[in-house]
């Protein structure tokens, strides 16, 4: 295959991708998806334990971890990236949501790290006019180059989750530890000291589609996961239709196709990276 | 981005649009040339054709909101002027002049005979249509063809009694202009225009009769391609339009 085919993409081929949430797999003895592009088949053997087999029949490499399948259809180079809270004994972990979406990975993962759009996308939930100030915030790229890393983002917020009550100024913190994955890190509205986790892990369909994983790693003990699932998906609903009208669907890299503001520093920064890690699957390359 | 190169093409001015579909407050979605266009009326009646996506982060601008002076992304409450397309508010940064260089791509753009008209280019004029000169013409219902411009152009020119004006005007009748909007390479739009416009009780079946025709010439293209449409009293006019495309530079929309 030709290497400059972006669909050929050796870079992502060798990571790990999420093909769906256990609870859901569980449920069903097979099931075929696409991951770039191509047919994969979930056989579910003895014990939640499943077989994940390429185009041509071979097994892929795959493993469980954060309550989904995982697999990959190259050679990773490197463990799936850690969220050590997960493992928290008082946490209550549950996919709150698979959506399908069309648009590339990497133009959702931006709309994931963005807190401008919350006082008009998710009105009266994640943000209202006039707050629409985004603050000046730190971005940098960590993790020997693996990782980028966003802290001290803060927006008010009229009501930041299903338990919030009142409006207040909510501070997070954005990790993209893989091309196609991001963790959100949101300060818990019950007890100040432990934050709320919020993983997105999107599936690459193909180059222009995903299945959008929402993780929710949380404190409550107090609300029925409908209630949480509930809220998420109404968040998710929201911005589904913005990013299905984005032009193009791919995420341009060219410092020149899309003009940024001071509060893109981490959309910026994610760009750069995914241009110098030769990420091509789900991008517009910059041109010569 | 649209997706024509041809010389001739790209600058001339084509109806996207009746007048009476871009209402204030509402933003219109049109197509020319593969070109997604945003059109929107600001409160003073002025036309705005932009490029159907905010220089931000490339969501289309036909899902924002038409604000009277100002064209709002949906997606970051980005504001852009009309006229210039300038961008005026980037809200996450309030207070703030944002840069000249943030602006919607804005095309020329005008009303004439109760259409509106867009040119991508930056030659041109709006073609003078003699017959549509004179009062307010009415303007019938636009009918949507998947066929090039120039396969739609020749069943018009077999219509008895139709005159040529160039590959993209032909008057089918003393008083009605038929007007070619090219959507892309193989779509196009049939507008069509009658002076004088009849009032009143006239009006309806006037509409119905030509929706009809229209709509029946139509659907002889679609299912036939051109080939079996004209007659023999018709050809020579078939044949004169024929040659007109072929001297024109519209490679864009006639099959090689």
């Amino acid at each position: 295959m030709n290497s400059s085919d972006p669909s050929h993409d050796q870079v992502v081929r060798d990571e790990w991708h999420v093909l769906g949430a256990l609870e859901d797999l569980s449920a069903r003895p097979d099931w075929d998806t696409r991951l770039l592009g191509e047919k994969v088949s979930i056989r579910r053997k003895a014990g939640n334990t499943f077989d994940v087999l390429g185009k041509d029949g071979a097994t892929l490499q795959s493993q469980q971890r954060y309550g989904y399948l995982w697999a990959s259809l190259g050679t990773p180079a490197r463990p799936l990236f850690a969220i050590p809270e997960f493992d928290e004994p008082d946490r209550r972990n549950l996919n709150a949501a698979t959506f399908g979406v069309h648009v590339s990975a990497p133009r959702a993962i931006e709309n994931f790290l963005d807190m401008g759009h919350f006082p008009f996308v998710h009105t009266d939930y994640l943000g209202v006019e006039p707050h629409t100030e985004v603050k000046e915030y730190d971005v940098q790229v960590t993790n020997d180059g693996h990782e980028v890393l966003a802290r001290r983002c803060r927006f008010y917020q009229p009501r930041a989750s299903s338990v919030a009550e009142q409006g207040y100024e909510v501070e997070y913190i954005y990790r993209v530890p893989h091309p196609y994955c991001a963790v959100l890190y949101k300060a818990n509205a019950i007890d100040a000291a432990r934050m709320d986790v919020i993983g997105l892990f999107l599936q690459p369909v193909d180059e222009e589609h995903v299945k959008a994983n929402m993780l929710l790693s949380l404190i409550d003990d107090a609300s029925s996961d409908t209630t949480i699932r509930a809220f998420q998906q109404t968040i998710f609903a929201q911005d589904k239709p913005i990013l299905e009208n984005q032009i193009p669907l791919k995420l341009p890299l060219d410092p020149r196709a899309e003009m940024p503001a001071k509060s893109d520093a981490s959309s910026i920064t994610y760009r750069r990276w995914l241009r110098q890690r030769g990420v091509r699957y789900g991008t517009v390359a910059a041109s010569a | 981005m649209h997706d024509c190169n041809d010389p001739d093409l790209v600058p001339r001015w084509f109806p996207i649009a009746r007048s009476e579909e871009v209402e204030k407050r509402h933003v219109f979605h049109a197509k020319l040339l593969g070109e997604e266009l945003a059109v929107w009326r600001d409160d003073e009646g002025r036309i705005n054709a932009w490029e159907n996506r905010c220089a931000h982060r490339g969501v289309r601008l036909t899902i924002g909101d038409n604000l009277g002076a100002e064209l709002r992304c949906r997606y970051h409450g980005w504001r852009y002027l009309s006229g210039t397309g300038q961008c005026s508010v980037i809200p996450a940064h309030p207070g703030q002049t944002p840069s000249p260089a943030i602006r919607a791509k804005a095309y020329r753009c005008a009303e004439r005979y109760n259409f509106v008209w867009v040119s991508l280019g930056s030659e041109g004029e709006i073609p003078e249509i003699a017959t549509l000169a004179g009062d307010a013409p009415l303007t019938l219902r636009s009918i949507f063809v998947e066929a090039a411009a120039p396969v739609v152009g020749a069943a018009l020119a077999g219509i008895a009694g139709a005159t040529i004006r160039d590959p993209f005007t032909i008057e089918t009748g003393d008083t009605i202009v038929t007007l070619l909007q090219p959507v892309s390479q193989g779509r196009c739009i049939i507008h069509a225009a009658l002076t004088p416009a009849p009032s009143g009780d006239a009006r309806l079946p006037v509409l119905r009769q030509h929706n009809e025709r229209l709509s029946a010439l139509r659907d002889a293209i679609e299912r036939a391609g051109t080939g079996r449409l004209f007659d023999a009293s018709t050809a020579t006019t078939v044949d004169l339009y024929r040659r007109q495309v072929a001297d024109t530079r519209l490679a864009y929309c006639v099959a090689s």
